[in-house]
């Protein structure tokens, strides 16, 4: 039988089952076979599922409100043996989108007995590989070895990773090898320390990798490829969200990519804050590194307006006017690291057979510092329809109205509001979360939305710059 | 490895302290470096992390006598810390265990 479309905002949950390991074994003769493959279907009394990614964890984690009479809770009973197999369709502007992902029930939360038997609670769902993550150690030397083989090393070895979840498209190469002993980490937090150290192969180096997943499957890539990846997408073909509600509201019809496109519910989080970007090193800072053995140090001071210029942004425009970090002393943030980057090279070392790899941990960390706080500078949060392809790590446009009168050349205070984007804060935004939330509103059809979390990390006008020089601070904090 | 963020200033992200045993001396180098196996840090099993792919160990040597190599043997159980904190790669000598005889 034909199925009927789904209308946007909505998903049919094609397969939402409990698997057991033991349940079979009590279930009559002729059942064995079916409930050992296919698992409970438990569709009937599910209230709600929401699944989370983000671009700063590294696996997706879900929960589901289950609201039921068999009390299920007892009859498994449910300990953290169990998967949990979710299947759901949607139609997406004419083609139907299938998503299924198995999960590992972590807990269940605390019941409650609303009328008679029926019991409302929420099962706490993570995947198998953090799961797996947490049930083993990685105790290994790594010797010479990229990050980005390191990483899918561990994947392979330690989380057990299938291929279909690891495309090579979505694991970018990193510059350099390094050598280290793992010393009784996860496997995630091995591949966390790998990902700390990875500097774009593109010079001039980037360094804001990050390890996560998405429904679609696993990520190890910097931001700054995120963003270049969405740079060769025409603006016409990125999901863009308007912030003008009566647009949409007042016409009798809209399009069907109009109506995935509305903002359900926004909320502007400005997240920029002068003194927390001062005393974190956003502006600036310094980074010594001492290689004791060879009784050498190096400092690099680390301006934002210097950084800017040679990283990957969003937009065109510092979000700090060019040379205000010179009013912050050098001093202010400080990394101070080990190296062995003298003594790794030193001719001694060579002439008795030992070249170790330099440890260039110092070349990672100012720049990682900055690029991954300097994205928290303007974020929003949006519900929208749910859309299959917002993933975490996908770049959307957000237009704001402008609220006051930018372009009015006569500077006509009584002017109205002008209504075109605010060329400060509109334009293209990275998804660093989504959550994909599923309600139910009649048998087998859920309504699918999807709270963003949407970040910028630069502006799309410029600001008026200090003049350089003028405004410097020497080491004791005196203008110079 | 801990979860939170580390600071990378030398010193601020804790003094993290270990206690292993030495299995190698053989330092190609000659200023007293050893490798040490570091109970919970390093896997006991020596096939699946042999004592060459330890890392090196520095030691420290006292102030009075700053020329002087440590005179540890293999076998002998060594307190140290790290010096890169939890990233546990940097570890250093401060002191040898004492032991007594074993009938």
């Amino acid at each position: 039988m034909a199925e009927t479309p789904t209308s946007p905002r909505q998903v049919k949950l094609r397969r939402c089952s409990i698997l057991s390991p033991t349940l079979h074994m009590r279930a009559p003769r002729d059942q064995r076979e079916s409930i050992q493959k296919q698992g409970i279907d438990i569709s009937r009394s599910v209230m709600k599922i929401d699944i989370y990614e983000s671009l700063f964890q590294n696996t997706i984690a879900g929960s589901i409100e289950v609201r039921e009479t068999q009390g299920l809770a007892e009859y498994f009973p449910l300990t953290g043996t169990e998967f949990f197999y979710l299947e759901f369709a949607t139609d997406y502007l004419g083609e139907e989108r299938v998503f299924s992902r198995l999960f590992r029930i972590r807990r269940v939360g605390d019941v409650s007995f609303p009328k008679n038997e029926e019991r409302v609670y929420t099962i706490d769902l993570v995947t198998p590989e953090f799961f797996e993550s947490l049930s083993s150690r990685v105790l290994k030397k790594y010797t010479n070895i990229s990050c980005v083989d390191a990483v899918k090393d561990v994947m392979k070895t330690y989380l057990r990773v299938p291929d279909k979840k690891m495309a090579d498209t979505n694991f970018e190469e990193s510059s350099g090898v390094l050598s280290a002993v793992m010393p009784n980490y996860t496997p995630l937090q091995a591949i966390n320390f790998f990902t700390t150290l990875s500097l774009t192969k593109a010079t001039p180096h980037e360094s804001n990798f990050v390890f996560f997943e998405t429904l679609d499957g696993f990520y190890f890539t910097s931001i700054r490829k995120l963003i270049l990846d969405a740079r060769s997408i025409d603006d016409s073909k990125l999901p863009t969200f308007s912030v003008n509600a009566n647009k949409l509201t007042g016409a009798p019809t809209i399009s069907e990519r109009d109506a995935y496109n509305t903002i359900i519910k926004l909320h502007q989080e400005q997240t920029f804050d002068v003194l927390v970007d001062t005393a974190t090193g956003v502006l600036r800072s310094k980074m010594l590194h001492l290689d004791f053995f060879a009784r050498k140090w190096n400092e690099e001071d680390s301006r934002y307006t210097e950084t800017f210029k040679k990283t990957t942004h969003l937009d065109t425009y510092p979000v700090y006017p060019d040379n205000f970090d010179q009013s912050v002393g050098r001093n202010v943030k400080m990394f101070i690291v080990p190296t062995n980057l003298s003594s790794a090279n030193s001719k001694y070392s060579a002439s008795v057979g030992e070249t170790p790899v330099p440890q260039r941990l110092y070349e990672s960390i100012v720049l990682r510092n900055r690029q991954l706080k300097e994205l928290r500078h303007l974020r929003t949060l949006l519900e929208v329809p749910g859309q299959p392809d917002l993933r975490a790590g996908k770049v959307v446009i957000i237009n704001y109205p402008s609220s006051r009168a930018l372009q009015d050349a006569t500077g006509n205070p009584s002017m109205s509001v002008v209504q075109t984007p605010t060329p400060y804060h509109s334009g293209r935004h990275l998804l660093t979360s989504v959550r994909h939330s599923l309600r139910l509103v009649s048998l087998g059809i859920m309504e699918y939305q999807m709270h963003i979390e949407a970040v910028r990390d630069s502006f799309g006008a410029p600001l008026i710059g200090y003049t350089e020089d003028s405004q410097d601070v020497d080491e004791s904090g005196i203008c110079v | 490895m801990e979860s939170g963020p580390l600071s990378h200033q030398l010193g601020f992200d804790g003094f993290i302290w270990f206690i292993g045993v030495v299995e190698g001396l053989d330092d190609p180098l000659k200023v007293g470096r050893s490798k040490v196996r570091i109970f919970g840090w390093h896997d006991k099993d020596t096939d699946s992390l042999s004592t060459d792919d330890l890392p090196w160990a520095y030691a420290l040597v006292p102030v009075t006598h700053a020329a002087q190599l440590p005179t540890y043997r293999i076998g002998d159980w060594v307190v140290g810390f790290f010096l890169d904190s939890r990233l546990g790669q940097q570890p250093i000598i401060t002191g040898v265990l004492p032991a007594i005889q074993q009938a």
